[in-house]
């Protein structure tokens, strides 16, 4: 088992990406770029995507160590030394993420007001774990090099989701230039962990002699492990019993378990013929965890001195002091460990998206092009822009800006490249293409194509897909 | 054809990525090796705490008893290679100590032992005596059988008007290594 969690905590750093879409964003030859933007512009009267492959969303990353750093073949080094390598070079602001959204329907349709409804189901995990530098040195090399170090139990902070969206958005074109669009979203969360408010110390010093050689001093702790949904999945009854796991989990998928709100919403502005600005709110709301809840919490302070003997006189068969149990005891009052069953409530993890595009470029067809719609329209056939992406995360945003090129080679297929920096890597190039093929629309996008001669030295990889029905 | 080119991009490099020049199984070659240390016994003890010892006429001493529960189990079983005892004894009595460490399993089988003696105070001024104890990778498996031990200090003298005061204080390296993963 440990050595799965070690295998798969390494490869999402290439199974992962984050959770920025660039390559989707702006893309409104795919109706999913509706779901980044929904204020987007939108060239199509009726779109179906196609129950469960309309979008496949993986993402996952590795912010300080590769794959390759760690199982690199090399004749010089043991994997000993580039652990120790890794875990002396990351800082406790690396970190490691998971996404994975599938979208199980997606339809719209555009009303006789020219309002473009559009709706849905998708799944989503998401996880952040953010690289607990001191404990993993602790755990590593021992407390016997640092005398007097505190090791920090603040860098404890993970948090995950599990959760099914609906979600029903409206758009519409104001003005010539204006688009603007929302959509409301219902979460019914599957599962949820989360453990990002851990505080405390713990460190050995010196002591001053009167009682015993050190002082392991646990100073402040208070770490705390908040879950839902996760208590019935691992009950022995259900665990026994894997029918029962999969209903449990099903039911809350579908508005049975803990639920919550958001709004996403956006613009798309059209500056001039060639110039366009737009903008994205995504996920502004909150899942409200109140059924099946169990957190556990740590707290308190105690320094562990030894095991004090005390030499009682005693008669024969008489028993001496429990102290061993005494000291557990003592630890146990000291630093007690609580289940809690009190309810909590989780923000999602607000996204921003801004795009600005400038197009350029000659027209398809005998009419002026609209790239927007493969050859009907006012904009030339090819934009370079700029896109700005951030998500706020437990411990601080994460930011991604993005230089794109994007092109229509034909009126069924047109391409788009990017070029990402983001708190993974400084050389992300990705590559999307969208073909319609009559009605049947498809799309396909890689991230960090300059990793794929060798996956394992990505620190992030992403891959989007999906088909639909368009008219 | 060109029109193609960006699907066939994409479609190769779905085929043709790959991971190499990695290997999974070094897993196997991962070992880990904390150094931890921590307090282990301390005590202090006056001229009122001995009693006459029954097998050792002559001498004075004291005995007692603690689990140390954590010693067999199995995490420490698989995993402490070595240890090392360090002890450090304050003395004022003006006569020679000796201390004994016997570590008992759970069926009172003693599997290992520790002596040393105690440095004497000439003068009453408090004395330091510092003794090491290394347990070898051989003699680690006897160690690591043992949930208790029993802490006898003896005292050279029946006489019970001495004045003096013993302080001891201890702690324990462990050498882990952590290869099954």
């Amino acid at each position: 088992m440990i050595r799965f969690l070690v295998i798969s905590f390494f490869l999402t750093g290439v199974l992962g990406f984050s959770q920025n879409k660039q390559l989707l964003y702006g893309m409104t030859e795919v109706p999913q770029s509706l779901l980044v933007n929904p204020g987007g512009i939108v060239p199509y009267d009726k779109h179906y995507g196609i129950p469960f492959f309309s979008h496949l969303h993986l993402n996952g990353g590795s912010s300080g160590v590769t794959v390759y750093d760690i199982f690199q073949t090399s004749a010089t080094t043991d994997i000993n030394a580039r652990i120790t390598s890794a875990i002396f070079s990351m800082k406790n602001t690396d970190f490691f993420t998971v996404t994975q959204q599938l979208e199980i329907i997606n339809f719209g349709w555009r009303n006789q007001s020219d309002y473009y409804f559009s709706a849905g189901i998708y799944q989503e995990f998401d996880m952040i774990t953010y690289f607990p530098r001191d404990l993993a040195i602790l755990g590593w090399e021992g407390n016997r090099d640092y005398i007097d170090y505190e090791f920090d139990l603040s860098e404890l902070n993970s948090s995950g989701d599990f959760l099914t969206v609906f979600h029903f958005g409206a758009n519409k074109k104001l003005t010539d230039k204006l688009t603007v669009g929302a959509r409301f979203k219902l979460y019914s969360s599957v599962f949820n962990f989360r453990s990002t408010t851990n505080q405390g110390t713990f460190v050995t010093r010196l002591s001053d002699g009167t009682v015993n050689i050190y002082d392991h001093l646990l100073q402040n702790a208070d770490v705390q492990v908040q879950t839902s949904g996760i208590a019935p999945l691992i009950d022995n009854d259900n665990v026994n019993a894997p029918g029962n796991v999969v209903n449990h989990a099903l039911g809350r998928a579908f508005l049975g378990g803990n639920l919550g709100v958001g709004l996403d919403v956006g613009a798309t502005y059209e500056i001039n013929k060639n110039w366009l600005a737009s903008a994205s709110i995504l996920d502004f709301g909150a899942v409200f965890h109140t059924k099946d809840v169990e957190n556990y919490r740590a707290h308190g302070s105690y320094n562990l001195t030894g095991i004090n003997l005390i030499f009682p006189p005693l008669q024969d068969g008489e028993q001496t002091f429990p102290y061993y149990q005494n000291l557990e005891d003592e630890i146990k009052e000291s630093v007690p460990v609580d289940t809690l069953y009190n309810s909590y409530t989780v923000m999602r993890p607000l996204k921003l998206n801004a795009g600005l595009q400038y197009h350029f470029g000659r027209s398809f067809g005998s009419q002026d092009c609209d790239c927007y719609s493969m050859g009907k329209g006012d904009f030339g056939s090819q934009s370079i822009g700029v896109q700005l992406y951030s998500i706020f995360r437990p411990k601080a945003p994460q930011y991604a800006a993005t230089l794109f090129y994007y092109r229509r080679f034909a009126e069924f297929l047109a391409g788009k490249i990017t070029y990402t920096a983001d708190n993974y890597s400084f050389d992300n190039i990705g590559l999307m293409a969208v073909g319609d093929f009559g009605k049947f629309n498809v799309y396909m996008g890689f991230d960090n194509i300059l990793r794929y001669g060798n996956l394992a030295k990505a620190n992030s990889l992403s891959l989007q897909l999906g088909f639909n029905l368009k008219y | 054809m060109l029109k193609y080119f960006w699907f066939f991009l994409l479609l190769s490099l779905c085929f043709l990525s790959c991971v190499k020049d990695t290997d999974f199984n070094q897993l196997d070659d991962v070992v880990i090796n904390p150094v931890v240390e921590v307090n282990f016994i301390h005590f202090t003890l006056q001229i009122d705490d001995f009693q006459d010892n029954p097998f050792f006429e002559g001498s004075l001493t004291v005995v007692d008893t603690t689990e140390i529960r954590f010693l067999n189990d199995d995490f420490a079983v698989d995993n402490i290679k070595e240890a090392e005892f360090f002890f450090r004894v304050t003395n004022s009595f003006p006569v020679g100590l000796d201390a004994n460490f016997t570590f008992l399993s759970e069926d009172n089988v003693p599997y290992y032992e520790i002596n040393f003696p105690i440095q004497m105070s000439e003068d009453g001024s408090e004395i330091i005596t510092e003794f090491i104890q290394t347990i070898n990778q051989t003699d680690v498996g006897l160690l690591t059988q043992n949930e208790k031990v029993i802490v006898t200090i003896n005292l050279q003298t029946n006489n019970q008007n001495l004045e003096g005061i013993l302080n001891l204080q201890s702690k324990t390296i462990y050498y882990l290594e952590i290869s099954d993963l």
